[in-house]
């Protein structure tokens, strides 16, 4: 494994016993004044008389900006979760589930963790991002009340934040609950990111590893198009669902409204999936065919394809412009031979936490 | 699976024997034979394992624990189809003038000599004509000049453009001139230039059937239109330009020469389409080509475009394109002939040089011909709309519901035409077994099928889908 190229976690001992969101500032008259959020002011010396917490810390001071949002975890550890240095800001909003997807990143605890909803609202609107925030969990709707008042909170405060938000869409085949959704949601940019594995129940079922979850998620899907909820398409290749993947994208395109693009993300080798990584995981040398007809798609639809986490060597070279960079500048890594790449500058490169990395550096022709 | 429920389907046998089957959502598959389409859905006993994936991927069949959520997969499909046809934008037809400078033997609309006067839209009028368009659809207007032509009322449309940029912004609007180009010069492109305004003009296949067809005073019609065409291209760039083939009984033998006039004029795109004329049967009879001899032709043309893109030569004929993507449900496929419910005043309008506001260009020709008042749905002087008929028709061209269409295969694809099947058998549906409509469209579809079973053509007309 090699290093991230930026660390988000520091122990900073004055905040030993503090729990909770504070927002990081630099200077201090440029403090907001509408923000909810209890500040934390980091200098080049301590100012006794200050009002707020004050601290110095050459390391926290490095790696962040004026306005982050750090998380405190109430043993002295904080951890940026909004940075605006960033170029993707994530918030999870809740460690439950209803699926238990056999690849999850972010396996689910069933744990009382409302207060991530509470922590989430005050965050966004602390930092006032024009840029997209992703919203994961978990499954953020799958407490319909929290998310509701999520909206609520934010709305209250006019906040305007565009937002990204990862769900099942089980919670959409509820239609009460998607007019709501859509009344308390559509008042900024969202978009929702619902992932279909196939055409079937079996084979999403399968993956997703809970019986019923393709009857509600197509439901879901149905209902949040039709009331205009934007949403992207996500579909994951396994050893499972590669061979109908066109399938599942041509079905997602004649049958749902409001989608606004679709995206093959590549497995990536975290939480479940890597126990699972044996079952699941496909080299997509074998689906090559596969991928084609998916992004043929794109044109027939007028509807935009990408691909996620293919370091391009994995692809073939029509599909390049269809690759998008996606993995964070801090998550991903190259192995050494990647440096003779002639392609590297438009390579996404690997998650890091990929145990085996197979390259095929593109050269020039001697 | 083994264990499966058929949903229904709809199916057709081609001429080599496979079968394509559809159904509501609208997706296609073909079958090889008739009998694979008795084991799959009468008997139940279908054992090919690829062959059922592929068949419950497309909502032909399921198992019986997703029935009900691919019931609502297919309708959702039907729904979103429909409401494609429903909101896809209107063109507004003005007609400046009925005079016109040619003699077409097929000419539809009665023009009239080029020195007459009474023929024409007053430029007093614009006003009203412009406060018409804004209140009856919204921005961005897609606006076309038709005649007679047009080019005899340039200045109705130069003060239009000014007046209406004013009204609505330059980058609310588009104008497209349809003409012969015969009357073009210098100041009429050095006034189009920069200005949203194209032209579109017809080439019929082959000299010899162009200029029998659009008869000028100096019988040079062919020649005209080709110096004219490279003028505006060298003048005001390509897409300035397109232009529409009416293949008529002179042109069944043209169709390489259309292709090489289109490729020596460099141009990408051509649009061909056979005569139909508005007026009466023994009129009709004389004039109208088969549409087996039209197939006969269009399949010649196409092989040769498809040819020519195969050794690199890109030129697109929409009129296939048209059809290929309504086949795979292309949101960009509104065409105003081939749409249910109809494109009739949903999709179009025409104004013509009295005033009186129609729903398509056909429905003026036909009330030319009938005087059937019913069809004027208003004028641009007064806020009165006369559309009951008019929604009648739009009633009754929905084909999910008429005989003939509801259980035919390419129902999702094709579209329907009342005013056709209106001067035809009087009355919006009409009897498919003997419409030319119907003729049409079925042989363009069962072509279609026809040649993406050749994996090289399918190559060339996905490869159009991303113009
Ligand atoms: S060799 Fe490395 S840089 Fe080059 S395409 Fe493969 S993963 Fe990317
Ligand atoms: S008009 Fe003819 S081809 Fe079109 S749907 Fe009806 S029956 Fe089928």
């Amino acid at each position: 494994m090699t290093e991230v190229a930026r660390p988000d976690s520091f122990y900073v001992e004055e905040l030993d016993g503090v729990f909770g969101p504070i927002q990081i500032l630099k200077y201090r008259d440029a403090i907001k004044e509408t923000s909810p959020l209890p500040k934390l002011l980091i200098c080049e010396s301590k100012t006794p008389d200050s009002t707020i917490k004050t601290i110095r810390n050459p390391l926290l001071d490095k790696w962040t900006n004026h306005g982050d949002i750090g998380l405190l975890n109430g043993r002295g550890q904080v951890r940026v979760v909004l940075c605006c240095s960033a170029n993707a800001n994530t918030l999870l909003v809740t460690e439950r589930c209803d699926n238990l997807c056999l690849f999850c990143s972010q396996p689910p605890r069933d744990v009382d963790d409302t207060v991530l909803f509470a922590y989430a609202a005050q965050s966004i609107v602390s930092f006032g991002s024009s840029d997209v925030i992703g919203i994961s969990g978990g499954e953020p709707l799958l407490d319909k009340k929290a998310i509701l008042n999520f909206f609520k909170i934010l709305n209250e405060f006019n906040d305007k934040t565009p937002l990204h938000i990862l769900s099942n869409g089980r919670a959409f085949k509820d239609i009460n609950f998607t007019e709501n959704f859509k009344e308390a949601a559509l008042k900024r940019k969202i978009e929702i990111g619902i992932p279909l594995y196939s055409a079937s129940s079996r084979t999403h079922d399968y993956l997703v590893n809970s019986k019923g979850a393709w009857n509600d998620t197509i439901k879901g899907l149905i209902n949040a198009g039709n009331k205009g909820i934007p949403i992207e398409l996500r579909v994951i290749p396994t050893k499972a669902n590669f061979n109908e993947l066109s399938s599942i994208v041509e079905m997602a395109l004649t049958c749902f409204n409001s989608i606004t693009r679709v995206s093959i993300m590549n497995l990536e080798q975290t939480g479940w999936a890597k126990k699972n990584w044996k079952n699941l995981y496909l080299k997509p040398e074998f689906y090559h065919d596969e991928l084609q007809k998916t992004c043929l798609l794109g044109n027939r639809f007028g509807v935009e394809i990408s691909l996620f986490n293919y370091p391009l060597c994995h692809i073939p070279e029509e599909l390049y412009k269809f690759a998008k960079k996606s993995i964070s500048d801090w998550k991903n890594t190259f192995p050494p031979e990647c440096e003779y790449c002639t392609i590297k500058s438009d390579c996404g490169g690997f998650f890091s936490s990929i145990k085996h990395m197979e390259v095929t550096p593109k050269g020039r022709i001697l | 699976m083994t264990n499966y429920k058929s949903l229904p389907i709809k199916f057709r046998e081609l001429k080599d024997g496979r079968t394509v089957i559809s159904n509501l959502a609208n997706t296609y598959h073909v079958l090889d034979n008739i009998q694979s389409l008795r084991d799959a859905f009468e008997l139940g006993q279908c054992t090919d394992k690829n062959l059922l994936n592929e068949l419950e991927q497309k909502l032909f069949i399921t198992s019986d624990a997703d029935f009900e959520s691919k019931v609502h997969l297919t309708t959702s499909a039907f729904s979103k189809r429909i409401n494609k046809d429903l909101t896809s934008p209107r063109l507004i037809m003005i007609v400046p003038t009925l005079r016109c400078d040619h003699h077409c033997s097929y000419c539809q609309v009665s023009r009239v000599n080029a020195d007459l006067s009474g023929f024409d839209l007053q430029s007093s009028q614009i006003p009203s004509l412009i406060n018409y368009i804004t209140k009856i659809e919204k921005p961005p207007y897609k606006i076309e000049f038709q005649g007679g032509e047009p080019l005899l009322a340039f200045d109705f449309i130069q003060t239009f453009y000014e007046q209406f940029e004013i009204e609505v912004g330059k980058e609310n609007f588009n104008i497209v001139i349809a003409t012969s180009l015969s009357l073009i010069d210098e100041s009429i492109i050095n006034w189009c230039r920069g200005k949203n305004v194209g032209f579109s003009t017809s080439i019929d296949a082959g000299k010899k059937a162009h200029n029998k067809h659009r008869k000028l005073i100096t019988k040079d019609s062919f020649e005209l239109v080709q110096k004219n065409i490279n003028w505006i291209h060298h003048e005001l760039g390509r897409e300035k330009i397109g232009t529409v083939t009416t293949v008529t009984r002179d042109g069944l033998e043209g169709y390489d020469e259309l292709v090489d006039t289109h490729l020596a004029l460099g141009l990408i795109g051509m649009f061909v389409r056979p005569v139909s004329s508005y007026g009466f049967a023994e009129e009709k009879q004389a004039k109208d080509i088969s549409i087996i001899d039209f197939m006969v032709f269009y399949k010649k043309l196409i092989s040769r475009i498809l040819n020519e893109n195969l050794s690199g030569t890109p030129l697109i004929e929409h009129f296939l394109l048209i059809h290929y993507k309504r086949l795979l449900n292309s949101p960009s496929a509104a065409y105003i002939d081939l749409m249910a419910p109809a494109g009739y005043l949903k999709n179009s309008i025409l104004i013509d040089y009295t005033g009186n506001v129609f729903g398509s260009d056909e429905a003026r020709m036909v009330y030319r011909k009938y005087g059937a008042d019913e069809l004027i749905i208003g004028h641009i002087n007064n806020t009165e709309l006369n559309l009951e008929h008019s929604t009648q028709l739009l009633a009754h061209s929905f084909n999910f519901d008429v005989p003939g269409c509801s259980d035919c295969v390419y129902q999702g694809s094709c579209g329907s035409d009342p005013i056709y099947h209106l001067q035809d058998f009087g009355e919006p549906i009409g009897d498919k077994s003997y419409s030319r409509f119907c003729e049409l469209h079925k042989s363009i579809f069962d072509f279609i099928f026809e040649l993406i079973r050749d994996q090289k053509y399918k190559n060339v007309l996905d490869g159009w889908l991303n113009d």
